[in-house]
């Protein structure tokens, strides 16, 4: 007899079913209505780093930012005098990737990001889906607006055509799939959408951080009885982060062009490289190691991580333990040895992840004395690593790899 | 109909058997948002109205003349002893070779002046005439030599550094290796907030970092190369603040007088700070000088 076939059969079938319905619904298993869930992780960092944000505040920054954004059902943007929002953003293409799964008769889908991206970036963007923990690398949070690759200067996010190059070839070495079979005008919604979470993710964030150095304690931005506050704030901080987002796609990196090498050429760029390589004036090997096998430095994070300080006291208890971050990560330098570039392994790829640095990670952008015909040798060579003979220079394990055996 | 025991205890089971199979991960609380709050927001942020108190709201007033702010700032109790800095990789020796790399989060005088302070007006400084005294007018656009961010050693030689939106700031590297120099970017008001900057700065090389705003606290400065390398840089949008030397004196000259100005301290430890009034609320107090008036301001600064 298996305890599963047993309770259904027989006279207690039907008062059994309907008592595991029961209690299932009773557990919260019936079909909640989708909520925006708020950035606590960041509230605590402010409240630690900062100073404290009341209760009643951080409630009003929810509803402000409801307010602004509305619901993952139904989202909005803010019509406000100071900024025009429909300049970054698409909201028939937004609505085109919100709400629940489905699809009208004449073939127009609903809930594209619900059915692509929700089970690992999650409801709010904040890369903590229910497949999240069993990633690595996690999923990417994109309510800090920042984003690794991309052909804009580092201050600024990622122009549109970074973003739909991720979704449209994923992201090789990670869990990032692509999304190539998708229309394209799927593809463009779920690609407003993204920016949509980040935006709202970034008003957010900035809400949190003016109300923990700025207000005093208790003050709201938005009092929804009238009366005195700080709305002038609000809609100052929409603007800078749509602002940001609006200049991304006119600043775009140009790419000088890469010389047209013979075989000849080509293998004296390559040696030129190399030296660059291990010199001081790109100082690539001081984390990707002198082997390139990703070994320099290894206990640095990245920006998501580092902003909660994993080493200071209680990080574990307030963090991890209440389920607002995943356990923390180091941020290990590219092994350039695998052939797999998760920005893409086009020469224009590798030469924006050098030219600009990566944003969010340690990769800095270059030393302006790297002028482009030394950046495109080091392209070349990092194109030639997975190639060459791993005796020359001797192998070294990383570390993390060592530990293992 | 009653169910023996044993059948409920088995369904029990199953239930929460299923509902680990399900694999949910427990979310983390949430603040649950009327729509009904979350509309009248939405409607009041749109239709614009409603008074603010951000500004604005009291008559416009115009200083009457210049004023000096100064005083010491202690640390209350014994600093903490500065703890050896742990140094990794490969160019530890090298970055260790004049001395072991101490602790600076907390340095203090003889007497206990604290070092690093950094003391500003924080409340608007209008670009009106009136509001910034000519002694400002030569404000160089570029910190270079000796007034620009140095790196020897593998330390920052500016724990603190501040500095006006409008300048540039020389990023040194005094050192023979290379250092990357990360600012992490930072909250502003008016729209305008300091960049973000993360460059590689070659062996005995300087690039120019040029914020474009001011932020509201002090940006992290750190190097991705040398983990244990960090400093602070605050960019203000006018001239009126200081950063406080081995000594612990500040001076906030010729600040506009007859207007509501607020003042706010910093150090980036956790800590409170009063004066002989009581403790500034949030590191902030509000002062109004007569022309002419020397304030002197001591601080004492307790750490949590």
């Amino acid at each position: 007899m298996t305890l599963i076939r047993s309770p259904l059969r027989g006279r207690l079938a039907l008062p059994t079913v309907a008592l595991l319905a029961a209690a299932l619904s009773a557990g919260g298993c019936g079909k909640p209505v989708a909520t925006f869930q708020a950035n606590l992780a960041y509230l605590e960092v402010q409240r630690r780093d900062t100073g404290n944000v009341a209760d009643a505040t951080m409630q009003n920054i929810a509803e402000v930012v409801e307010g602004l954004f509305g619901t993952p059902d139904d989202p909005h943007l803010p019509r406000l005098e100071s900024v025009d929002c429909n300049e970054v953003l698409d909201i028939q293409l937004l609505q085109m990737a919100a709400g629940s799964v489905s699809r009208e008769e004449v073939g127009r889908p609903h809930g594209l990001y619900r059915e692509h991206c929700v089970h690992c970036h999650g409801i709010s963007g904040d890369g903590m889906g229910p497949t999240a923990g069993f990633l690595n690398p996690y999923p990417r949070d994109y309510r800090a607006g920042l984003y690794k690759f991309k052909s804009t200067p580092s201050k600024l996010p990622p122009a549109h055509d970074d973003l739909k190059r991720i979704l449209y070839d994923g992201i090789p070495g990670t869990a990032m799939p692509s999304f190539k079979l998708l229309a394209d005008d799927e593809l463009a919604a779920l690609i407003e959408y993204v920016k949509y979470l980040s935006i709202r993710g970034q008003v957010e964030r900035a809400l949190i951080a003016e109300a923990a150095s700025e207000l005093d304690e208790g003050d709201l931005f938005v009092s929804a009885e009238g009366g005195e506050d700080n709305r002038d704030l609000v809609a100052e901080k929409v603007s800078s982060v749509v602002a940001r987002w609006k200049s991304a796609n006119d600043e775009r990196m140009a790419v000088p062009e890469r010389p047209d090498y013979t075989d000849e050429e080509l293998a004296e760029s390559v040696r030129r490289g190399r030296e660059l390589f291990h010199g001081k004036l790109a100082q690539c090997s001081k984390c990707h190691g002198e082997t390139a096998l990703g070994d320099g430095v290894q206990n640095d994070y990245d920006e998501w991580t580092k902003e909660l300080k994993p080493a200071a006291e209680g990080f574990r208890e307030t963090f991890v333990d209440n389920n607002l971050a995943l356990a923390p990560r180091h941020a290990i330098p590219r092994n350039l040895r695998m052939n797999v570039f998760r920005g893409g392994r086009r020469p224009v790829d590798i030469y924006w992840r050098i030219k600009i640095g990566i944003n969010g990670s340690p990769m800095p952008a270059a030393s302006p004395l790297l002028d482009d015909e030394k950046i495109w040798d080091i392209v070349n060579y990092v194109r030639h690593l997975p190639f060459e003979a791993a005796s020359e220079p001797p192998q070294k394990q990383p570390s993390y790899q060592r530990d293992r055996l | 109909m009653s169910f023996p025991m044993q059948q409920v205890a088995r369904i029990t089971a199953l239930v929460a058997g299923l509902a680990t199979l399900t694999g949910c991960r427990p979310l983390p609380d949430n603040i649950a948002v009327s729509s009904v709050v979350a509309e009248s927001i939405r409607g009041q942020l749109e239709s614009g109205a409603g008074e603010t108190s951000g500004g604005g709201e009291v008559a416009v007033q115009n200083p009457t003349g210049w004023a000096t702010i100064r005083g010491l700032v202690k640390l209350s109790g014994q600093a903490p002893a500065r703890s050896p800095l742990a140094l990794s990789g490969a160019d530890a020796p090298i970055c260790s070779a004049n001395g072991q790399l101490m602790s600076e989060e907390v340095l203090v005088g003889g007497n206990n002046e604290l070092k690093n302070v950094l003391l500003l007006v924080s409340s608007e400084i209008r670009k009106e005439p009136g509001w910034v005294h000519d002694d400002y007018a030569n404000t160089p656009p570029l910190l270079d030599e000796k007034s620009g961010f140095d790196q020897k050693n593998c330390v920052f030689l500016s724990r603190v550094f501040a500095m006006q939106a409008s300048q540039t700031v020389r990023i040194y590297n005094s050192d023979n290796l290379g250092h990357n120099t990360k600012i992490a970017g930072g909250e502003g008001r008016g729209g305008q907030a300091a960049q973000a900057f993360n460059q590689l700065v070659a062996a005995g090389t300087s690039i120019d970092y040029s914020p474009g705003g001011a932020c509201n606290l002090p940006m992290a400065v750190s190097c991705n190369i040398h983990p244990w390398m960090g400093a602070y840089m605050m960019v203000v949008d006018h001239p009126y603040f200081q950063v406080t030397g081995d000594d612990g004196v500040y001076v906030l000259a010729n600040v506009p007088a007859g207007v509501d100005l607020e003042l706010r301290a910093w150090h980036e430890s956790k800590c409170s700070f009063s004066d002989s009034d009581g403790e500034w609320k949030k590191g902030r107090k509000l002062v109004k000088l007569e022309p002419g008036q020397e304030l002197q301001l001591d601080l004492t600064v307790s750490l949590e």
